[in-house]
């Protein structure tokens, strides 16, 4: 298969199940709303390290956040339901909190949630003031500036992990260029994260290492500065650089959408060969295949 | 089903069977020989209503019931909806469920609320959501929302309701009051907040302060936002732009009590 001259891979992307929660963070301007949504997702690359993966999801208008102000949607997934709940009690009260003007309300409206506001809320000191709208209850917690307002329940859902897609390419010139178009379109994508650093990961992992201790080690077969030693590297003669986009969404199908968007675009002059990193079925419940995503 | 009074009663009745629980299961002919109370006489309710299937899951009642008193008391669930005036006692002891009137109410609506949503486009009476004389708390939860204007002692120690006045409200708002929030919008009487807690009472008029609350700062509560934005979307009071970025003058009190309710004054 091929699109212009890449040629893509008859693969698959493996992905998992998380727990994921959406985070509307609002505050007086869109500088201290940003503030408050790019620290909360900082360190929030990978649950091997992290123990969550966050981003932000879309920039809401006035018109679109719960009191009137401008705002940012933020996703963070986890493995587990209990400890997104931790996670974002840590994030929230350290990142949201100690923002000047923010407030923190829930993006999900899920019979499921966690309780995030009823625990900060004790950040109060008895100062604290409950108060319920309709059926949601909100925490007036007295701050410097005024009160950090925050939602008690937040919604959580179950949701996908690990959507992939690799790139492989002559140079990491020409990749990096085909990556920063690819990636600023996935990022368009509603219901979606790319965790890694702008995007793109150069450190693809595999689970488990030579040495005991280490869950995760590079993933060796993709590293071009070894193929000469490694036995079953994937690195086809005429590549020199590798890189990784992984992907986090709120379901299979915004997944498929930025990944489907992402390898079309990605496909350019210097991009050898696009593929995807599976366990063989082993770990995750979703498969995307490359070859359903392609136009 | 729906009930249209037929007859106004020389003496109050007293309704407390009509509810969406008892009657929303039976027949007509079984609504019909439902006892109600005309003072102290019991009677059916085809002596004042005539009753007919609206094939809905909503009770309507429609007419001027002004002496009709207990209608939803002690309702639970499904919802009311009144076309007319009504009496005393309305919603007593609600805990679930949605009431709506189209007019004007009586005195003591709502008494011992614990839940559910009552919607009165018109003026309220006296004691409206009020502790019986002698109890320790009124209503513990619930939403209150009264479009028109109301008398004495609107939410007198509530605990934990919210309650929003679109007019006028006479002496002793919130007076005794545990938690809870109450939203006015028109002049207020004398000694609001008064023995309070907890719980806050906000006045978009300027309002006689009582010497034992203390003034602490004026800002813009981002709390005020999220309220007026649903008020918009599910009442017709109107709410004029300058109060969602205005700024709000907060008073803490009553000293005489434990100190931690709050007064917050729409300033400019």
């Amino acid at each position: 298969m091929k699109i212009n001259k890449t040629e893509i891979i008859d693969t698959y992307a493996e992905a998992f199940s998380m727990w994921s929660a959406k985070v509307i963070i609002t505050a007086e301007t869109d500088h201290w709303a940003q503030g408050a949504a790019q620290a909360m997702t900082g360190f929030a690359t990978s649950v091997i390290g992290c123990k969550c993966e966050a981003g932000i999801d879309q920039k809401l208008s006035k018109k679109e956040t719960p009191d009137g102000r401008p705002g940012y949607s933020v996703l963070i997934f986890t493995i587990d339901k209990e400890s997104l709940g931790k996670r974002l009690i840590e994030r929230i009260g350290q990142c949201v909190m100690t923002c000047p003007t923010t407030a923190c309300f829930s993006g999900y409206e899920t019979n499921d949630s966690v309780n995030v506001g009823g625990a900060l809320r004790y950040f109060g000191d008895g100062y604290q003031i409950g108060k319920k709208i309709q059926n949601e209850r909100y925490w007036r917690i007295p701050v410097f500036d005024g009160e950090f307002i925050i939602q008690e329940n937040f919604g959580v859902k179950q949701s996908v992990g690990g959507g992939n897609f690799y790139i492989l390419g002559s140079n990491s010139k020409s990749c990096i260029n085909a990556l920063t178009e690819s990636i600023e379109k996935m990022k368009k994508v509603p219901g979606v994260i790319l965790p890694f650093p702008n995007g793109a990961v150069r450190s693809g992992s595999k689970i488990g290492s030579k040495y005991k201790d280490l869950i995760a080690s590079t993933n060796h077969i993709y590293c071009p500065t070894i193929k000469g030693v490694v036995k079953d590297s994937a690195v086809p003669e005429n590549v020199n650089t590798c890189y990784e986009i992984v992907i986090d969404g709120m379901n299979e199908e915004c997944v498929s959408e930025a990944m489907k968007i992402g390898i079309n675009t990605v496909a350019q002059d210097g991009v050898i060969q696009i593929t995807a990193g599976n366990f063989g079925g082993k770990l995750g419940q979703y498969k995307f295949f490359l070859k359903d995503l392609i136009k | 089903m729906k009930l249209k009074l037929h007859t106004q009663p020389e003496v109050p009745l007293e309704a407390e069977s009509i509810t969406p629980a008892v009657i929303n299961k039976l027949k007509v002919k079984e609504v019909e020989k439902i006892k109600i109370f005309h003072g102290n006489r019991e009677v059916n309710i085809a002596d004042f209503f005539s009753v007919s299937n609206n094939k809905l899951e909503l009770l309507e009642l429609e007419g001027d019931m002004h002496k009709i008193k207990y209608i939803g008391a002690n309702m639970f669930s499904g919802e009311i909806q009144i076309e007319g005036n009504v009496g005393a006692h309305l919603g007593s002891a609600m805990s679930g469920g949605f009431i709506k009137v189209n007019g004007n109410t009586g005195d003591w609506i709502a008494p011992e609320m614990s839940g559910g949503r009552m919607h009165i486009t018109g003026n309220g009476g006296h004691c409206i959501a009020c502790a019986y004389r002698g109890a320790a708390k009124g209503v513990t939860g619930g939403e209150i929302i009264i479009e028109g204007n109301v008398k004495n002692e609107l939410g007198h120690a509530m605990a934990g309701a919210t309650m929003v006045v679109g007019g006028k409200c006479g002496d002793f708002t919130g007076v005794n009051m545990i938690s809870g929030t109450i939203l006015t919008f028109g002049e207020m009487g004398t000694r609001t907040g008064a023995g309070m807690k907890r719980g806050s009472i906000i006045c978009m008029n300027n309002l006689e302060i009582l010497p034992t609350f203390s003034y602490d700062c004026s800002y813009n509560p981002i709390y005020l936002k999220l309220l007026f934005k649903y008020l918009i979307e599910n009442t017709k009071i109107k709410i004029e732009d300058k109060f969602f970025d205005g700024s709000f003058d907060r008073w803490s009190g009553d000293a005489i009590e434990m100190n931690r309710g709050e007064l917050l004054v729409y300033s400019a």
